[in-house]
């Protein structure tokens, strides 16, 4: 095998690491952990999942030369290693699910069983969230990753170092993002204004 | 100054670099700026909570230590598996991704699909993974085996961890039989818990009482309630799969009725919702079902040495106390919205019973539960300070998922809930020996309304 085709990691293990770059990345890891669970749960919305791309974002940081960049780098970094994770994984499933309806195989009708079992409140937050993740799914991942780190508290300089824009341009993204967005959800669903008022 | 573009007018509403004062000047002057201005408003009103929705509970603080245990086994395990010179790799599936797929795929590093181009340029992130995961675990977290890294922190491994011995749906039963048991706060009559043909009923939920659980109790009590589980201190077969089954989809309400054994609710279809259909898309009908839990003594022992109760005492006769749980039957009925979903949840069940059978008064047993080591001392407080608990069924409710206030409906007390995006709001409440329910992607006068409806 050449080097070339040997993983990257065994190579960096191999020539060994900073002193002090393990406690580096353990204190990246127990700071960033949290915030990188959730942007993977918004996108998939499945705890395993999320967990699994916020691991693999995490091996990628290991060792990798940006850990020795300022902190905001490396923040930005890793949100966007996990949102290209993330997005992978979608298409995967989505790869996944063609095949399986080309094979006649697709038996989506068990989550809508257990989701209808579930009584009250619990199905209708299921139904609304995925309605909001199909509106969500329905826009260029630009835009997309732009809501989901808007939404999620991210500052406009934040979000400009995660997507590698300049800070001017998120505010045109952010807006055609959630007009396509309120495009998508409204036509699947029909939110009452009224519905918001306050508790009886 | 000139129109701003679309990117400042959004900008302007966050008060982002880009909004500059003059831009504030020059909307208020400018029809279309200020009209374009009101629409940006209102779709970023509208996406925030709905986004909001697709966030997950925050996890508890230990979350991110368990998961750096995680990491570091999956990186010596990686470590190991490099030292071999098979270059074959195990594509690594979520219970998510196993369900459609079937089974583990097995793939070669030279065949493995590349990841789609990126959306961002450097560092490139989505460029062929040069390592994809290696470990054949199913889905990489740690169990309570190996090196021990599940028992490293106090992380409610419900949650966040996996569990070798029951599945998600199985514990969620387990949880809801034992927090029936844990919380409803029952005394048993001593001379009635004697094996007998039929069972004093020694409990009946009569009225509601919120339990509020901020997160940390929550999970706190979860993790409670699953180690009970999990080392057999309760046992049943409850356990092994969904003690109520499945729903049974019926014609009408008649046959829904002759099911439950009760007058299935109308409602007036005039104070339905805008955009809910008049009449229920499907009825749906769980039939009444007992069930039983064990309690084990010789094993709860063993769970108060472990936790730091090695003097404990528990008498023998309380070995092998039955619970038994007589769960009622529950009628629901589905109104869709324009979409097809379900826009409106109407429900009705009968009441919760509680009986017992064995050496063990229920009020014994039940100190014994709310004395373990691990409960929230909140929680058990608010437990103990329920007056009338032998007709009170408390209701766990996690602070940090739904608000809830207490209400009225058709002069009967009732408890409306509110998810934190405000679109979803619930009732609740008891009437004529039957527990009621409302809930749906309505308004809060509007779930009243219909829940004075129902006769």
């Amino acid at each position: 095998m050449s080097m070339e085709e040997r993983p990257l990691r065994a190579v960096r293990d191999e020539v060994g690491t900073r002193p002090g770059s393990r406690e580096r990345f353990t204190g990246v890891f127990r700071e960033r952990y949290r915030e990188l669970y959730g942007l993977g749960f918004r996108l998939l919305g499945d705890h395993g999942e999320a967990e699994d791309v916020v691991q693999e974002t995490f091996l990628r940081l290991d060792g990798h030369p940006v850990l020795e960049r300022p902190d905001e780098e490396v923040a930005a970094w890793l949100r966007r290693v996990c949102l290209n994770t993330a997005y992978n994984r979608l298409r995967g499933r989505r790869r996944s699910t063609a095949r399986l309806e080309r094979a006649g195989r697709a038996e989506r009708a068990d989550d809508e069983t257990d989701a209808r079992a579930t009584p009250l409140l619990d199905v209708l937050r299921a139904e609304q969230q995925q309605a909001v993740r199909r509106a969500l799914a329905s826009l260029p991942e630009r835009q997309r990753a732009c809501l989901l780190l808007r939404h999620a508290g991210y500052s406009y300089a934040e979000i400009a170092a995660t997507l590698d824009l300049a800070v001017g341009s998120v505010g045109v993204l952010l807006a055609r993002g959630e007009r396509a967005f309120r495009e998508a959800y409204l036509d699947s669903d029909d939110p009452d204004p009224g519905a918001h008022d306050a508790l009886p | 100054m000139p129109c701003p573009d679309l990117g400042a007018l959004r900008a302007s509403i966050d008060d982002a670099p880009g909004a500059a004062p003059a831009l504030h000047d020059h909307v208020r002057a400018c029809p279309t700026c200020s009209a374009t201005l009101a629409e940006l408003q209102h779709n970023a009103e509208l996406a925030a909570p709905a986004i909001a929705l697709t966030a997950p509970a925050d996890p508890p603080p230990a979350a991110a230590e368990a998961a750096l245990a995680r990491f570091e086994q999956r990186r010596a395990r990686l470590a190991t598996t490099r030292t071999t010179p098979a270059q074959t790799v195990t594509a690594r599936t979520t219970p998510a991704q196993s369900a459609p797929a079937g089974a583990t795929a097995t793939l070669s590093t030279a065949t493995a699909p590349a990841p789609a181009p990126s959306p961002a340029a450097s560092p490139s992130p989505s460029s062929p993974d040069p390592h994809p995961p290696v470990d054949g675990a199913p889905t990489g977290r740690v169990t309570d085996g190996g090196n021990g890294g599940a028992r490293l922190s106090t992380a409610p491994r419900r949650r966040w961890g996996r569990r070798p011995r029951l599945g998600t749906r199985a514990r969620g039963v387990a949880a809801a039989l034992i927090a029936a048991v844990v919380l409803t706060g029952v005394v048993a009559t001593p001379g009635g818990r004697a094996a007998a043909a039929s069972f004093l009923a020694q409990f009946r939920s009569q009225r509601f009482e919120v339990l509020s659980l901020d997160p940390t109790q929550a999970t706190q009590f979860e993790e409670v309630v699953a180690e009970l589980v999990d080392t057999g201190v309760f046992t049943g077969n409850a356990f092994g799969g969904n003690v109520y089954g499945e729903p049974r989809v019926v014609a009408d309400r008649e046959q829904a009725s002759r099911l439950a054994g009760f007058a299935v609710p109308v409602g007036d279809p005039s104070v339905l919702p805008r955009g809910v259909g008049r009449t229920p898309e499907r009825i749906m009908v769980i039939g009444a079902r007992e069930t039983a839990i064990t309690f084990d003594r010789d094993r709860a022992l063993d769970y108060l040495r472990d936790n730091g109760r090695p003097d404990a005492r528990l008498p023998e006769r309380f070995d092998g106390t039955r619970l038994v749980v007589q769960l009622p039957a529950v009628v629901v009925q589905q109104f869709a919205g324009r979409d097809g979903g379900p826009a409106l949840l109407v429900g009705k069940a009968g009441m919760l019973g509680l009986d017992t059978e064995g050496g063990a008064s229920l009020e014994e047993l039940r100190e014994v539960v709310l004395g373990l080591p691990g409960l929230p001392e909140g929680t058990v407080a608010q437990l103990r300070a329920i007056g009338d608990w032998r007709n009170t069924l408390p209701l766990p409710v996690p602070t940090d998922e739904v608000s809830w206030r207490s209400t009225q409906v058709e002069g009967a007390d009732a408890i409306s809930f509110a998810d934190p995006s405000g679109r979803l709001h619930a009732l609740l409440w008891q009437r004529y020996g039957y527990i009621w329910g409302v809930a749906g992607v309505v308004g809060a006068g509007e779930a009243r309304d219909v829940a004075n409806s129902l006769t």
